[in-house]
């Protein structure tokens, strides 16, 4: 008996050496930050599949992503984030005010500094979500639920260092005339590390890995001879930061890549404290 | 004393065993059968005489309105799109493609209305409506993850089942969204109601039946916020969508029979909208 006792015992021990943590958000949080959502030249080739089983690789993008040339106060939406009470959490972005230090580089960019300038404080969106980031407003897009669940959703369970979850995400949206024939999805993120920081207690380091691939063929109708092939392919890459005692990002970067074949598009989707917002 | 507890719970055991039934797809049988049906087929009954609040807490007005859907004749021949379902070879995903099919229309269309009915049956006719995979409980979320919100929406609407076994009575919901609001839209207040319930099991001849009733119901009040964030130039809105209906599903084949919902939408202010939409799936054969 109490040779079998010894090495479950041994296992609980080195269980304990590892202790779960919890990811949530705090009723009490307020929290600004600046985010961007839209289109953004990250200039990175991300093959998620390789990510996965290369772990210098996987080393080396999160060091690139982490090295963008990001500057805070240029991001283009404000985010305030404000706990109500518990399990009410109150996200409100908002088209945010940016002052440029050159001239525009040209008509199209002048252009658009004019847009941006005359709808700021408009609503870009508004949700509230429980202290695990889960969005409890039904009436949602789907790219607004998408971006609530990438940036704040985390899993039910306490997680170790090594864990992963899903996150409700589908990066693709195709119409009835993309017949499909082949489809992979990855829907991984994971907790890399764990650090303790002077000042600001532990600090997880969360990894998003997503990808999707899609291909077939574009046909309207049943008996349509000589249709167009596709092949589409989404992916999202990002890592945060997550301040485990203050309930808060400390900083998170994602790149979303999405190409159409004739079409791609890449998106920053980030959410940096607001200088002067986060000790 | 024995006898007595093991006579109870043998009593309870076959109780439950006879009273759930399990809803499912059946690859063997859906193999080769035809379904007629319509999403969102514009009616004409007014919208506005629905009160979408009391469709929820009056029991007696939901099961009138049921059994108005229930009544309403539905000619199969009016119902422009064929759809099948074709299992794969390991019998665990079924594929379901909905095709228009030429209809012919007597007599002149009655209005403009129709005129453009016609006309858009006309241009439908071989055209894929529909083409998604779904597991055997309807269930198409993870298997055509890349379709688009609206489109898994109107399959699940028809083809979803209780991913568990039902008794009569028992309730479930439908994974669906029905109201979308754009980012300018602020609700103040907003409710979500989504129940299909088990209602009876009937025997008839063609084997057990299962009837099946829905009601769901999404509404959102607010204002449209203006960019000059003033107060008084917010416009109010109001939006209100419902889907009621029921469906038959034959136990012992493992196919709907037949489903019949109405979807109505109501909108006021600033998100104007006043439709009522009809969605059936009717077995051919």
């Amino acid at each position: 008996m109490k040779i079998l006792l010894l090495p479950l015992m041994l296992a609980l021990t080195a269980c304990g050496l590892q202790p779960s943590v919890q990811l949530n958000w705090q009723s009490d949080v307020l929290a600004h930050y600046r985010a961007s959502t839209g289109a953004f030249p990250v200039d990175m080739k991300v093959d998620i599949n390789k990510l996965l089983q290369d772990p210098e690789l996987l080393d080396s993008q999160i060091q690139q992503l982490r090295s963008l040339p990001l500057e805070v106060g240029k991001l283009p939406i404000q985010v305030q984030i404000t706990g109500k009470s518990k399990n009410d959490i109150e996200v409100n972005m908002t088209l945010a005010s940016i002052s440029y230090d050159t001239e525009p580089k040209d008509e199209v960019e002048r252009l658009h500094r004019e847009q941006l300038a005359k709808n700021v404080g408009s609503p870009q969106l508004y949700t509230r979500v429980n202290e695990k980031g889960q969005n409890r407003l039904f009436y949602l897009k789907p790219f607004q639920k998408n971006l609530v669940s990438l940036l704040f959703e985390f899993p039910d369970e306490d997680q170790q260092v090594g864990d992963s979850w899903t996150l409700p995400v589908t990066l693709t949206s195709l119409n009835t005339a993309f017949i499909a024939d082949n489809t992979e999805r990855i829907n991984k993120i994971w907790l890399r590390s764990i650090k303790d920081v002077d000042g600001e207690g532990r600090v997880a380091e969360i990894v998003y890995l997503l990808s999707e691939k899609v291909k077939g063929e574009i046909r309207y109708k049943v008996d349509e001879k000589g249709v167009e092939r596709f092949d589409v392919e989404s992916t999202y890459f990002a890592v945060g930061d997550f301040l485990l005692d203050q309930h808060r990002w400390k900083r998170y970067t994602g790149r979303l890549f999405s190409d159409f074949g004739l079409y791609q598009s890449v998106s920053l989707i980030a959410m940096h404290p607001k200088e002067g917002t986060l000790k | 004393m024995r006898m007595l507890w093991i006579f109870s719970l043998y009593f309870a055991f076959s109780v439950q065993v006879v009273s759930a039934v399990e809803l499912r797809w059946n690859p063997d049988t859906v193999r080769g059968i035809h379904y007629r049906t319509v999403l969102e087929l514009p009616i004409t009954d007014d919208v506005a005489v629905l009160d979408f609040n009391l469709l929820t807490n009056d029991p007696d007005l939901l099961a009138h309105e049921i059994d108005k859907i229930r009544e309403m004749p539905i000619n199969i021949e009016q119902l422009h799109v064929r759809a099948t379902l074709t299992p794969n070879i390991n019998n665990d995903v079924l594929r379901v493609e909905m095709v228009g099919i030429p209809m012919a229309f007597e007599g002149e269309p009655k209005n403009a209305e129709e005129q453009e009915f016609r006309h858009r049956v006309g241009a439908f006719a071989g055209t894929i409506q529909m083409h998604i995979d779904m597991d055997l409980s309807g269930n198409s979320h993870e298997l055509s993850f890349y379709r688009s919100q609206r489109e898994r929406n109107a399959t699940t609407m028809l083809l979803y089942l209780p991913q568990k076994k039902v008794e009569v009575g028992d309730r479930w919901s439908i994974p669906v969204q029905l109201l979308t609001l754009g980012s300018g839209l602020i609700a103040n207040n907003a409710s979500q109601h989504n129940q299909a319930w088990l209602k009876n099991i009937k025997q008839t001849q063609l084997g057990s039946i299962a009837e099946v009733e829905f009601l769901l119901v999404e509404h959102a009040e607010g204002y449209a916020e203006r960019i000059s964030g003033d107060v008084e130039d917010r416009l109010p809105f109001s939006i209100s969508f419902a889907y009621v209906g029921f469906g038959e599903f034959n136990i012992e084949k493992g196919y709907w029979q037949r489903i019949i919902g109405h979807f109505s939408a109501l909108g006021t202010g600033s998100a104007n909208i006043r439709k009522k939409l009809l969605y059936a799936l009717v077995l051919e054969d």
